[in-house]
């Protein structure tokens, strides 16, 4: 292998593109978030959900993505998922209240009860969902799935929705097909983390490890895969 | 191609990308001693040199694919409820926009460079002991 070629046609490479690479450099985390709004919509539309976009009244015809906790609710587009006269939405950079005080969290994307956010500026200022309204959740991070992270993302379960650490589920929660909390990543397991994760069923940790979500998303529009968080061929 | 070689090779990218190649490439070294080991190969520092580098382009194929693939996919699924335009604050992800059709480039470009090289193979699917016996073998 001639080392010193490829270390002179990568070079010249990343100077081609260095524009390009400035952009994805700020552009990789808003990219993630949207992808795992699309894979939690697959996956609810693969257990037999009609989804509906419901963008902002400002901008009808976009797809509008919410990547901080910055910014009114109404302002961005939602999902709602409808099966059997239910419905639940989805929700972008969500802020939701604590199962245990008054704190607040955001979370990536938040699926609630309909109407748990509004859908137009209140009188009173809107400050977060209530805990109750909040169904389940995901989480996306651009990194390998290392032992901390998880223990990094039980730790935020227990704080928002500990009945998935330990506990019952919430009545009908099975029935609807819903997602146990997501930590979706795009990078692969490391060390020992798949044996951590292995172990969760058995500890009655009820909490969906997304790795290599990337690969993912490209099973689901090759047909692979009918929903990225759970792999069964179809 | 030491680390200090590996990141001037990739200097010109941004500190948060460069960052990743290079913690992934550290973490490769790492791991350098049993990936040697499954490959039944004595190590030298001249192979883990080379082991090193390749994991770094590993990387960076990773970043740019995966990149790509996503807004590609995303915006393919979205389609499908009639949603073609994307956006984030002022940035276009839609598909077919000017940030897809750039990524599109760049991840054409930089499996070409590969493929030019005769590493495509190293930095898809292959396992590390099998790239060690390949680069020990002269490959």
């Amino acid at each position: 292998m001639d080392i010193s070629s490829v270390q002179k046609s990568i070079k010249k490479f990343l100077k081609k593109h260095k524009q390009t690479f400035d952009t994805l450099s700020s552009n990789q985390s808003k990219a993630l978030e949207l992808a795992v709004t699309v894979g939690v919509s697959e996956h609810y539309r693969s257990n037999g959900y009609v989804v509906t976009v419901v963008n902002p009244k400002k901008s009808p015809r976009a797809f509008i993505v919410k990547t901080s906790t910055r910014g009114y609710p109404w302002s961005f587009s939602h999902l709602r998922f409808e099966r059997d006269g239910i419905a639940y939405e989805a929700h972008m950079n969500l802020m939701v209240r604590s199962a245990h005080d008054q704190g607040k969290y955001c979370v990536d994307l938040g699926l609630t009860k309909p109407g748990a956010v509004p859908d137009k500026a209140a009188k009173v200022s809107w400050e977060c969902a209530k805990n109750a309204d909040l169904v389940t959740f995901a989480e996306v991070k651009k990194l390998v799935v290392y032992p901390m992270l998880l223990a990094q993302f039980v730790g935020i379960v227990h704080e928002i929705k500990p009945c998935f650490i330990s506990g019952r589920l919430p009545r009908g929660f099975s029935k609807h097909e819903h997602l146990f909390p997501v930590l979706a990543s795009l990078g692969n397991f490391s060390g020992n983390s798949s044996k951590i994760v292995d172990a969760y069923k058995s500890r009655n940790v009820r909490i969906t490890i997304a790795e290599n979500f990337d690969v993912r998303l490209a099973n689901v529009r090759g047909g692979h895969q009918k929903s990225p968080f759970v792999y069964k061929d179809v | 191609m030491s680390l200090r070689e590996l990141a001037d090779t990739i200097n010109s990218l941004p500190y948060a990308l460069s960052d990743q190649v290079l913690s992934y490439a550290k973490s490769l070294e790492l791991s350098a001693p049993d990936i040697f080991k499954d490959a039944g190969i004595e190590r030298t520092k001249e192979l883990t040199d080379t082991l090193v580098f390749i994991a770094g382009l590993r990387k960076l194929f990773s970043i740019v694919n995966s990149n790509y693939w996503v807004i590609d996919n995303a915006g393919a699924i979205l389609s499908k409820q009639n949603q073609y335009e994307v956006r984030v604050g002022r940035t276009d992800l839609s598909r077919g926009g000017t940030y897809h059709q750039a990524l599109n480039a760049l991840s054409k470009d930089l499996y070409e460079i590969l493929s030019q090289h005769n590493l495509l193979q190293y930095v898809q699917n292959m396992p590390y002991s099998e790239i060690v016996r390949k680069i020990a073998n002269g490959h």
